[in-house]
């Protein structure tokens, strides 16, 4: 064979006069003495069949290889973003401390520079101060009082980032007449409240709701209209299905909600729950009632919208689930 | 947006009033079935007809099983295509289903409709302690199962009692080619929704006038249904009809449009 042949194709035949094509390897062994020939082979059609099977599954290596090249690429950039997003989450958690810190020294330095000025004062100090510096007073301390109430309730709007709601079945005529009397509203003059004539019972932070409430009283009270011998508030609610996914449009799962409707007849000025700075003529009023209310709903996975009518009144509409939400 | 839920729930928009009437089918039919009784109002208001996604000529594409799976989804529909054509204060005619599926709307955004009027309406089709349906559990249950074996033969079955007036059989014919013309997996779904309904607590939230058109000899809402409905809604106006069958715009239109205009007239629009 001169060493060259390294494949020699055969047919054995058989017994039976059956061919069998079998092809085999040839490798020569040189030995000092003599020269070896070693033939290693199999049948033709079973050789084809482990040839087939061979490339296939190169292939389907190539591609397990391709794909996994895909996902490395993939899996480095989710650890990329990964990064990033925890260094914007450190980010986010120094201002939010940064902030409850400020927060904390304004409200402390407020309440500090407010107790100078009290009534008290003018009462046993104020004696000898002429009339208009008096009156100057009285409307600094009004501002202040109003300034009280407003860090407290900045305090509380920053509370509720980190709060874990206290869910307990809650009656709404009880949470509404709880907030009507912290409010001191109870015997207020020239104020009709209408409560519902259904009362409802659901699951929410009685604590929180009431305040919800408290703020929205505030607020037609603050806003009440000059023209109107009465402030006129209805509350009323009722249960209703709706689909729990209130924000994502085309996802649908239906549950139980309760539905209450605030409505007044105050000025009708402020209804952007966003809206924290109010610009007035003489200086700028700071009122986070709204947005406070907005973040009370929300943190119940509910929904509160608003409409009104210049001089005819406000109507905030208030969607909150029946029970405790379950993620 | 608008043109998309114009073209979703085949919307048309007829009349030439300033005042607007919403038209709403009912179960297993569509906006055509209307015919006979929109003509008599076009000269003082809008008409608007429109076909529930999954009915007539609506976008089937469009029907999502989840959100139909409650009448809330089809109420959606009612809200959208108002919302869609700035429609408020605006009357609202719903047939069958179409009654509660208006009431959830209108309860949802009452400032949508100044007055309903309700033709064959039912709060709960199933009879329950205290309260007649008409139907009961195993009865409606019976249906479905029909529906799911033999399709053709639930709509032949339905049609003639949905419809009586067997003197006039092609309306009959009508109501059985319009439940068969409709996908049936849609209508098995939506015939599921509607029967198996209550809405016994929602219609007493409705507050505002209301009539309710009930037909003699309605084997699908029959006057006990008729007349618990117009007691849950307050001031709500109750007129029973000559009218046979469940589907009087069709079969006894003359006393629809005259009992819709006699109600229409003493609302203060």
């Amino acid at each position: 064979m001169q060493k060259s042949v390294r494949e020699i194709y055969l047919v054995f035949k058989g017994a039976k006069d059956a061919h069998v094509p079998v092809l085999l390897n040839v490798e020569v062994k040189q030995t000092a003495t003599m020269t070896e020939i070693v033939c290693g082979g199999m049948e033709i059609a079973n050789r084809n069949r482990f040839e087939k099977e061979l490339l296939e599954a190169k292939k389907i290596a190539e591609e397990a290889l391709n794909e996994n090249a895909e996902l490395i690429k993939a899996k480095n950039a989710l650890v990329a973003h990964q990064k990033i997003l925890e260094s914007q989450y450190r980010k986010v958690n120094s201002l939010k401390e940064q902030q409850q810190e400020v927060f904390k020294l304004i409200a402390h330095d407020l309440q500090e520079r407010k107790s100078i000025f009290s009534s008290n004062y003018i009462l046993t100090k104020g004696k000898a101060l002429p009339q208009a510096v008096v009156e100057q007073l009285h409307r600094i301390i009004s501002f202040n009082s109003n300034m009280s109430d407003m860090l407290l309730t900045l305090l509380h709007f920053k509370e509720l980032d980190n709060m874990e709601l206290n869910y307990t079945e809650i009656s709404l005529s009880e949470v509404i007449n709880d907030a009507i009397v912290d409010s001191q509203l109870q015997n207020a003059e020239r104020l009709v409240i209408t409560y519902p004539e259904k009362d409802l019972s659901f699951f929410a932070d009685n604590r929180l709701l009431m305040r919800l409430f408290k703020e929205l009283l505030k607020n037609s009270h603050k806003e009440r209209n000059p023209d109107a011998p009465i402030l006129k508030i209805d509350i009323s609610a009722i249960e209703t299905v709706k689909n729990s996914f209130l924000e994502l449009s085309d996802q649908y799962h239906y549950d139980k909600f309760i539905k209450i409707t605030y409505t007044d007849n105050s000025t009708g000025f402020r209804t952007k729950f966003s809206e924290i700075i109010e610009k007035c003529v003489q200086f700028n009023k700071i009122n986070i009632g709204l947005a406070y209310c907005k973040q009370i709903v929300e943190k119940h996975s509910g929904i509160i919208t608003a409409d009104s009518t210049k001089c005819k009144g406000v109507r905030y509409t208030i969607i909150l689930p029946m029970k405790q939400p379950s993620h | 947006m608008t043109q998309d839920i114009v073209s979703r729930n085949n919307v048309i928009i007829k009349g030439k009033g300033d005042k607007t009437i919403v038209f709403a089918h009912g179960f297993g039919c569509d906006q055509n079935m209307w015919r006979f009784v929109t003509p008599a109002f076009e000269d003082d208001y809008k008409i608007v007809l429109f076909d529930y996604v999954g009915c007539g000529k609506s976008d089937i594409s469009a029907y999502n099983v989840e959100r139909y799976s409650n009448l809330e989804g089809y109420a959606q529909d009612v809200l959208d295509v108002c919302k869609a054509l700035e429609i408020e204060d605006a009357i609202f005619v719903g047939h069958s289903v179409s009654a509660m599926i208006g009431a959830l709307a209108a309860i949802e955004q009452p400032h949508i409709f100044s007055s309903m009027i309700f033709i064959g309406p039912s709060a709960r089709y199933i009879n329950d302690v205290d309260y007649l349906g008409g139907f009961s559990q195993e009865d409606l249950e019976g249906l479905l199962d029909v529906m799911d074996s033999n399709y053709i033969g639930w709509a032949n079955f339905l049609a003639p009692v949905v419809m009586k007036n067997d003197d006039r059989p092609e309306l009959t014919k009508e109501l059985e080619e319009s439940f068969c013309s409709t996908d049936p997996v849609i209508t098995r779904k939506f015939a599921e929704v509607t029967f198996f309904s209550d809405n016994r607590e929602d219609i007493s939230n409705l507050q505002l006038p209301c009539l309710v058109l009930q037909c003699s000899d309605d084997a699908i809402a029959p006057d006990e249904v008729g007349i618990y409905v117009h007691q849950q809604i307050k001031g709500s106006t109750y007129q029973k009809m000559e009218a046979t069958g469940h589907c009087p715009h069709m079969s006894h239109p003359q006393e629809t449009i005259e009992l819709i205009q006699e109600f229409l007239n003493q609302q203060p629009h």
